[in-house]
């Protein structure tokens, strides 16, 4: 499915056939329509996908996180352990400790009223409730450090709004690693990030993975981003995986419709209006109360043809796997 | 503020707004917490053209002051310094004024004119859009409460024209905001902005909102309306690929003050001043490795602080080449040495670029 050196590697979390619904007004919405994907251990998985794609979706179920409201079924197995099946208890024990998870806005991840050092007390009590304030305070500066904030020792003291957003992700990654997890899920961590900032923080949770061995999923809308960081691209749409592989793949020859279209619809660096006008997918992104019943894509495909909207194509499982009747067409 | 600094650059032909050492001080509102009479200086000694017919792209970060800059422009902040001047030419419902017309000036009827001549268009349409009020109440409002104008007089033909500019059926001006999605609304905007057949549109940030496959449907849509109405844009946005791909001449912001200005593709092809050089080297571009960015590791220094009344260049506190005198004295905008002859002029504000 992906290239030796990662496939070669075990596998610490395993996906199959996830499914997620919600109970609207409207009537059942599905989120998420059977998704698989494996991470292995060290690696860099992202997922892309546009708003709607069931990404987020996606990764709030491997943790848990979604609520009442939501039907989750599938299978998570974590180093091997069933997380559908797991106890509220069960998962808070693995929360933070195996998988951890950081979001969007790094400034409404943080209580204002705890200073940072409090935050960090509070997340190293959570698993250890024993841990004394000196180890508390070491360990903090060390993680703080790790992240390169700068006098980790002071700014301990400082209080959240005393940082800038970029800091804020970083303390907020600091946190997240606090307890030694072995899985990082970042979800879209940079998109309320200024350009230059996005970079050093793109660029920190590289360097984490490899210094940690850490195995990171990284979700954006951002294709350019994702492919600076991913050793493996999974590409969303309509709550379904539509194509997956190596990122150089995925990017440089994709075989999916949807990616490829999804790719030429982001102007290409250094042209201009003047000389070209942009590639424009028609249409709107799908409506999750009322799935299609064959490919989420296909009112939108350039290349549908009748078998597309008759049923859900299958998996193509070549070097990349892509999901289209299509065996992979060349625009 | 010296006036010696940035001065506004000599072009051909007239522009059709001309910014001269703009400034916004923002005052900050005594609190509980917060000390009294201090300034949030949003915008410092600001002077640039834009001239008829072209896409002015200003690109910054955020807190850089390019929606306090265009929003001074049309007014809905009032800036604190200098003179933002509107060349109307014959085309204009204020043609009747004496050229150039300074926009802090004058009456409100004139304001409201000169508001149906330069539209601004906003970030998140949908809340920009009335809910309750129908598309077609939504395009005509502006008709209602402006000066009379031939469009004001046949507002449903013209209505119906808008729809069909921006790609919307004339059927949907009975719909509300609620029932369209996101690339819609946006085109909604874009035909409330075009009702009153404007000459100039500022569009800020007007695709961040939006999905990647719709925000090429706007930008061609905003690519074809330019040709077809003849009109000059202020293309204000964060990313950097679009607002390269968008505009004629980009000016790039930092710290409320221009770093830099150039054509497009002079920009794309090698900016000057270190902050530009920072801001591009940071685009994610498909192709690119992160290997060859390790620069952009590093933390940063110190950035910009808007509450501290701007002494030296803005970017000192982050630039990798910043030497005692960046902190004391404000580098001037100046024609780079590189600029070619007879091309719109390259300007850049650093002690160190020529």
């Amino acid at each position: 499915m992906a290239d030796p050196k990662i496939t070669s590697s075990d596998e610490v979390l395993v996906v199959r056939d996830l499914c997620v619904d919600f109970t609207s007004l409207h009537g059942a919405l599905h989120a998420v329509r059977g998704v698989d994907f494996t991470l292995s251990r060290g690696e860099c998985l992202g997922i892309v996908g546009e708003s709607g794609s069931g990404k987020s979706v996606t990764v709030s179920a491997v943790l848990g996180l979604l609520g009442k409201g939501a039907t989750v079924s599938g299978t998570i197995l974590l180093d091997g352990e069933d997380l559908v099946a797991a106890s509220f208890e069960d998962l808070r024990g693995l929360r933070g400790k195996k998988i951890s998870m950081i979001f969007q806005e790094p400034s409404r991840s943080f209580d204002p009223i705890y200073s940072i050092g409090k935050t960090f007390a509070e997340t190293f009590r959570a698993k250890s409730p024993e841990l004394p304030d000196a180890e508390i305070r070491r360990r903090s500066v060390k993680l703080l450090t790790e992240v390169h904030i700068p006098r980790a020792e002071e700014r301990l003291h400082n209080f959240p709004h005393q940082f800038s957003g970029g800091m804020l992700q970083r303390i907020m990654i600091a946190l997240a690693l606090a307890n030694d997890p072995e899985v990082l899920i970042a979800d879209e961590p940079t998109t309320a990030l200024d350009v230059t900032i996005q970079a050093q923080i793109v660029s920190l949770l590289k360097e984490l993975q490899q210094h940690r061995r850490l195995s990171l999923i990284f979700i954006s809308h951002n294709l350019g981003l994702v492919g600076q960081i991913a050793d493996r691209i999974l590409v969303m749409y309509g709550g379904l995986v539509l194509e997956s592989g190596a990122s150089s793949r995925v990017l440089g020859e994709p075989r999916s419709p949807y990616s490829r279209a999804l790719l030429s619809a982001l102007p290409a660096w250094g042209t201009h209006y003047s000389s070209s006008g942009l590639y424009t997918i028609p249409g709107n992104v799908p409506d999750p109360t009322r799935p299609e019943p064959g490919c989420p894509f296909a009112p939108r495909c350039t290349y549908v043809l009748p078998a597309c909207t008759a049923a859900l194509p299958d998996m193509t499982m070549e070097e990349t796997s892509f999901r289209c009747v299509l065996p992979g067409v060349k625009v | 503020m010296n006036p010696e600094l940035s001065k506004p650059i000599q072009h051909p032909s007239t522009p059709l707004l001309r910014l001269t050492h703009v400034s916004k001080a923002f005052k900050l509102e005594a609190g509980l917490f917060a000390t009294a009479g201090r300034y949030v200086w949003a915008v410092n000694d600001v002077s640039l053209d834009v001239y008829r017919g072209e896409t002015y792209g200003l690109v910054g970060e955020s807190g850089s002051g390019k929606t306090t800059l265009a929003r001074s422009i049309v007014q809905l902040v009032r800036h604190s310094g200098g003179a933002i001047n509107y060349y109307p030419g014959a085309r204009s419902r204020l043609s009747g004024i004496a050229e150039p017309w300074d926009i802090g000036t004058g009456s409100r009827q004139i304001l409201r004119a000169f508001r149906t001549d330069v539209k601004y268009i906003f970030q998140d349409p949908s809340s920009a859009l009335d809910p309750r009020m129908s598309v077609y109440e939504i395009l005509t409002a502006g008709a209602k409460y402006g000066l009379r104008t031939d469009a004001a007089s046949n507002a449903q033909a013209r209505a119906a024209e808008v729809m069909d500019a921006v790609g919307l059926r004339v059927a949907d001006l009975e719909r509300r905001p609620a029932e369209f999605s996101g690339g819609q609304r946006q085109r909604i905007s874009l035909a409330r902005a075009l009702f009153g057949k404007p000459a100039a549109l500022i569009c800020d940030e007007v695709v961040s909102a939006l999905d990647v496959s719709i925000q090429g449907q706007i930008l061609n849509l905003l690519v074809e309306l330019k040709r077809q109405y003849d009109l000059t844009i202020l293309f204000i946005a964060h990313d950097l690929t679009v607002v390269s791909y968008m505009a004629d001449r980009i000016g790039v912001l930092y710290g409320g003050s221009l770093m830099e200005e150039a054509p497009s593709d002079r920009l794309v092809a090698g900016p000057l001043h270190p902050y530009t050089q920072l801001l591009y080297n940071s685009v994610p571009r498909l192709g690119s490795h992160l290997a060859d960015r390790a620069e952009l590791t590093r933390a940063p220094g110190t950035p910009y602080n808007p509450t501290v009344m701007p002494s030296g260049c803005p970017f000192s506190g982050r630039c990798p080449i910043a030497q005692p005198v960046c902190l004391t004295e404000r580098p001037l905008l100046h024609v780079a040495a590189s600029s070619e002859p007879g091309l719109p002029t390259h300007r850049v504000a650093c002690h160190f670029v020529d």
